[in-house]
């Protein structure tokens, strides 16, 4: 998952900074702290030599001009100086002239012969120098010491550290890896939950169900389904008022139709059953859209669905409903095909289909019929003997309002009425050419529920 | 005495022409177009048959429905409404309609129910079945077409009945087999083709309708 990955190489980059910083931190002050050792052994230096100045030392150097005379420093303090300060190297100058140095060392002539702290190299290696001026005698101190014996310590601290630390790391990301997956499981479980419902079921989620951290998304959620069920209602009562509203005038117009019918001479017969055919294909239409509306809010209920009864059901209502001619109608094979689906929705499909294969079938005047069940899905093709449809047409006339070219008593809706069926029950419909010689093949696909 | 129809459409074009249609054929027609005035001419006047809207100003046709009901007035009433939810159609049958036709309705088949809801209010036993041109006496063993008596065979007419009790639905051949079934031996393999034929042929080929896989099945629009 993104996020763990993310989270995990956040708490990882983390770490590695909060480590870098400690690490140069921790260098600047031991550095410091070795450079105050530095100071502090030029210090006892001066001290030292102090008692030889209280001596007269001082009195006669003045004297004196070469570094033979009186030893500033004598053996004890030396020794003493290197017990405390063995990696200190040191030299000592009266007005510019060397007159001590320790028995090791740095060459003189690399030295930075100035107060203050400094670098230089020498041998090789890499030192750190300090010098001071005494303020009452013209006398320059100079103690230095390797790099090399300053920065001892981080390196084995480090490598002590680098266990335990590493150890406190996973398992911080142990328990964060943890945490995320518990909290992103119930945001997965809401998600199943809400994938799970129909597009009719807007109940509210209950907040007790769920963990303190997802209530703002529960009440969210809740108040989307409240907005979604006001809009559905709005719609249901927009449709039903449509309904009666179109609806009523078109019964007025059928009615009075049919008086006429009954009452005008043979000679206007014609013209009004031709208007009241009209006023059923726009009763048709009417139908269609109402029928397109109200899919959208159905609840898909699936059970075990006896898909030729079915079949059966609605052959006998679209012959009775196209009236006495000599259709043959086949179906393959004889015997009851159970399938897991919405009865309901699958009578939609199967109506829209079938009606529109009997009124095409006229012309050809066959319609077969064939069942075929898989294990993961249950096929089931409508085949007419009528003029067949396009390829290029096919597409089109799953969508909503569209005709095809030939002119049919249809509404128009009806392929895109079993389309929108089929797709609530997780199936499909295509349109084919009949691999057996003209006509149109529609070809009902639902998979397994399990699948 | 011609039968009397209370008329119950608030539309002002639907109403009158289902009036004067109604009254081609023979029916003495009152027409209302208020709830109050629906529900006070139930109670007073002795209709055969209640037309009724449901949405009606001043008490729905639901409304007048439940009250006409509850007060024990039992007049034929069928619901002829816009209103097509399934919803809708089993509040009005349980709000005591015996029928239930959507608009926009067609007279004949309107005529049709009107005359199934006198049937059933003369109390005529229901032993008889009209389908199309056909009437079939099932106690009498007497089928007519056109009013013309029918001269069938005794299988013959076992078949016919079947397939008129259940009409409007397929009925498999095996269903049919086992009606002709006499207890003592099968029906020979082609006795049902047999049967069917001889009946299309002394009723009409198109009274019959045929699918294989399906069956029989007889039935089409009510006229």
């Amino acid at each position: 998952m993104q996020l763990y990955r993310r989270v995990l190489l956040l708490l990882a980059l983390t770490a590695l900074a909060i480590g870098a910083v400690l690490y140069v931190f921790a260098d600047r002050e031991i550095s410091r702290a070795a450079d105050g050792q530095l100071i502090d052994a030029a210090r006892l230096l001066d001290m030292m030599m102090q008692d030889e100045f209280a001596q007269g030392v001082l009195v006669r150097r003045d004297r004196v001009v070469d570094a033979q005379g009186d030893p500033l420093l004598t053996t004890e303090d030396e020794k003493a100086f290197q017990a405390t300060y063995n990696s200190c190297m040191f030299t000592v100058f009266w007005n510019g002239k060397l007159v001590a140095r320790s028995g090791w060392g740095a060459p003189v002539r690399l030295l930075p012969l100035e107060s203050g702290l400094h670098t230089f190299t020498a041998q090789g290696d890499s030192w750190r120098s300090y010098g001071v001026r005494s303020t009452r005698t013209p006398l320059l101190i100079v103690v230095a010491q390797r790099h090399a014996t300053r920065d001892f310590s981080l390196g084995p601290v480090l490598a002590e550290l680098a266990v335990p630390m590493l150890l406190l790391l996973g398992l911080s990301m142990l328990v964060l890896w943890a945490t995320l997956r518990k909290s992103l499981s119930q945001v997965e479980r809401l998600a199943s939950t809400i994938n799970a419902r129909s597009l009719a079921d807007l109940e509210p989620l209950e907040p007790e169900v769920w963990p303190i951290e997802m209530e703002p998304l529960v009440v969210a959620l809740n108040k989307l389904f409240a907005r979604l069920e006001g809009a559905y209602d709005l719609e249901q009562a927009f449709t039903d008022d449509v309904a009666h509203e179109l609806r009523t005038p078109l019964a007025a117009i059928r009615a009075q139709a049919q008086v006429l019918r009954r009452l005008a001479p043979q000679a206007v017969g014609q013209d009004v059953d031709r208007l009241t055919s009209t006023v059923d294909r726009a009763n048709n239409l009417i139908d269609g859209m109402l029928m397109l509306a109200r899919l959208n809010a159905t609840a898909v209920a699936p059970r075990s669905v006896d898909v030729h009864g079915l079949v059966a059901e609605v052959v006998a209502d679209a012959m009775i409903e196209a009236g006495p001619d000599g259709i043959e109608c086949s179906v393959v094979p004889e015997h009851i095909v159970r399938w897991q689906c919405d009865a309901a929705l699958l009578q939609v499909a199967l109506s829209a289909v079938i009606g529109n294969a009997i009124r095409h079938a006229r012309t050809g005047g066959q319609l077969d019929i064939a069942l075929a069940r898989g294990s993961d899905q249950l096929v089931v093709s409508v085949g007419d003997r009528g003029p067949g449809i396009p390829a290029a047409e096919r597409e089109r006339l799953l969508c909503r309002f569209e005709h095809g070219a030939l002119p049919t008593a249809g509404s128009g809706l009806g392929l895109s009425i079993a389309s929108k069926a089929m797709t609530l029950l997780g199936g499909t419909l295509r349109l084919e050419e009949r691999p057996d010689g003209a006509g149109l093949l529609a070809v009902l696909t639902l998979r397994s529920q399990a699948n | 005495m011609l039968p009397r129809l209370l008329l119950a459409d608030d539309d002002a074009d639907l109403g009158p022409a289902i009036k004067r249609a109604l009254e081609l054929e023979g029916y003495v027609v009152d027409l209302f177009t208020r709830g109050d005035d629906v529900l006070a001419a139930g109670r007073s006047a002795d209709y055969d048959v209640i037309l009724l809207d449901i949405g009606l100003p001043h008490g729905t046709g639901l409304e007048v429905l439940r009250t006409l009901r509850s007060e024990g007035i039992a007049t034929a009433v069928i619901v002829v409404t816009a209103f097509d939810r399934t919803q809708q159609r089993v509040a009005g049958l349980d709000a005591g309609a015996d029928d239930y036709v959507v608009k926009p309705v067609d007279l004949e088949e309107l005529a049709a129910r009107i005359r199934s809801q006198l049937r059933r209010r003369e109390g005529r036993r229901n032993d008889t079945m009209t389908i199309g041109p056909v009437m079939l006496d099932f106690a009498g063993h007497v089928a007519t077409l056109e009013g013309q008596a029918l001269q069938l065979t005794a299988k013959e007419f076992r078949v016919l009945a079947l397939l008129m009790r259940r009409s409007r639905r397929f009925v498999s051949k095996a269903d049919i087999e086992a009606e002709l079934y006499d207890g003592d031996n099968w029906a020979e393999s082609n006795t049902v083709e047999v049967a069917i034929s001889s009946l299309r042929r002394k009723i009409g080929r198109d009274f019959i309708h045929t699918a294989r896989g399906l069956g029989y099945m007889v039935g089409g629009r009510e006229r």
